[in-house]
């Protein structure tokens, strides 16, 4: 798998902000802590990890502000560094699965996917 | 006062308040003068040099975690950060470079570790968590506590994470992170240095088995969204740097309770350089890995 660069200074500025259902904020966070667990018991702490961990930190941290829309749906406002990096990761989670799991954490790859693919997207 | 004079019985009490005294509890056999607090059970000397180690690990633990923190924190909604046992208060320093637009404040016993003159904007109040702290309720974003483990006896652990929710205004997040007695894999010496290490701390009533349940504490107080995370640690040159770092760390860190300990149990000094020795060899050869507990939690939204 190839690694994650933090995109240049000058590519940093917020992209247009996700809106993500209730069920996306779940799969999200499940995703983005279950890699903070992976890569501490797993890899070396090298600061290309430290940098991945403390995106996954800053994502997490937006997910679980206070006062979501209504509906449990939330605005993620991304800057494009947080945008490669989540791509990254949910390519990394996905990369990971090697064999279809029980459910309901299918459900949860299937609304990784689509976001995964939302976050392609122009 | 029962608890003081087990942990200092041996030792000539100078002072009832938390200031310096010199020489380990029990009147330790070293060259080195180390200084010790009096009128608060606290294992670890307070002194220069325990400074200079405490902001060595500060760095330490900044390369092995990732981050000066775990809690997934917004900048957005960070008012007021509280640093309790703040030490050299070099974390209340680096996080308010990461959040300039907080009010941070540190507590400890003694403020006498804190570099001169003062960083500012930072606010460092001398207080003792276990007795309560000088704040009103709710009145921080984020509460922030380490390595106290050798400050807390066991028994008064689920009160003071109950004072920390407390100050922690609703929707703020709580986080704790210790260091456990836990290397894995540990061979016969490493379990030998830490169960004589643990017998001691067990009788001052010192018990490394509750930093185990940090996140069930947090949830006892009331918190929601509590996470736990068991975070082993490379220990070792092995490891590259980060891992030379924590154990440069960790030998300072176990050779600063040697004195005390040594004297408590008539143990000689050389006995605990040799077990140690033989401990550091066992984290090289089987790439061990010292075992780090975090919990963080928020209040409860209003």
């Amino acid at each position: 798998m190839s690694t994650w660069k933090s995109v240049p200074r000058r590519a940093m500025a917020a992209t247009e902000p996700l809106v993500l259902t209730a069920e996306q904020v779940e799969a999200l966070q499940r995703a983005l802590q279950g890699y903070r667990q992976e890569a501490f018991a797993r890899e070396l702490p090298t600061a290309e990890r430290n940098a991945r961990l403390r995106l996954a930190q800053s994502v997490l941290g937006k997910l679980l502000e206070p006062s979501p829309l209504p509906g449990g749906r939330r605005t993620l406002p991304l800057t494009a560094d947080e945008q490669a990096g989540l791509r990254w990761l949910l390519a990394a989670f996905r990369a990971q699965q090697t064999r279809p799991a029980p459910d309901p954490r299918t459900d949860w790859l299937a609304v990784l996917a689509a976001l995964e693919q939302r976050l392609e997207e122009p | 006062m029962a608890l003081l004079r087990t942990l200092f019985g041996h030792r000539r009490a100078r002072s009832a308040s938390a200031s310096p005294t010199p020489a380990a509890p029990g009147g330790a056999r070293s060259h080195v003068q180390r200084h010790y607090l009096t009128g608060v059970p606290y294992l670890l000397p307070k002194d220069p040099l325990e400074d200079q180690r405490l902001n060595y690990q500060h760095h330490a633990l900044y390369r092995t975690l990732s981050n000066h923190y775990l809690a997934p924190l917004s900048p957005e909604g960070l008012r007021t950060i509280l640093d309790v046992g703040t030490g050299t208060g070099i974390w209340a320093v680096e996080l308010q470079a990461l959040f300039p637009d907080a009010r941070i404040v540190g507590v400890d016993v003694s403020l006498q570790s804190l570099p001169q003159p003062l960083p500012p904007p930072c606010v460092f109040v001398r207080a003792n968590v276990l007795e309560g702290l000088p704040f009103p309720d709710g009145q921080f974003s984020y509460t922030h506590q380490r390595l106290l483990v050798a400050a807390i006896p066991a028994r008064s652990w689920p009160e003071v994470v109950r004072e920390l929710v407390r100050v922690t205004a609703p929707d703020g997040w709580i986080e704790l992170l210790e260091i456990s007695d836990v290397i894995q894999p540990a061979g016969p010496a490493t379990r030998r240095l830490f169960d004589w290490i643990a017998s001691i701390s067990r009788s001052l009533g010192f018990e490394m088995e509750v930093v185990r349940h940090l996140g069930e504490l947090l949830t006892q107080a009331g918190c929601v969204d509590v996470v736990q995370q068991d975070i082993p640690v490379p220990l070792g040159r092995w490891a590259g740097t980060a891992g030379q770092l924590l154990l440069t760390d960790v030998l300072h860190g176990l050779s600063t309770l040697k004195d005390s300990y040594c004297a408590r149990t008539d143990t000689p000094p050389e006995v605990f350089d040799e077990m140690l020795r033989e401990a550091a060899q066992e984290w090289e050869q089987q790439q061990a890995r010292y075992l780090f507990h975090a919990a963080y939690g928020r209040r409860p939204g209003r």
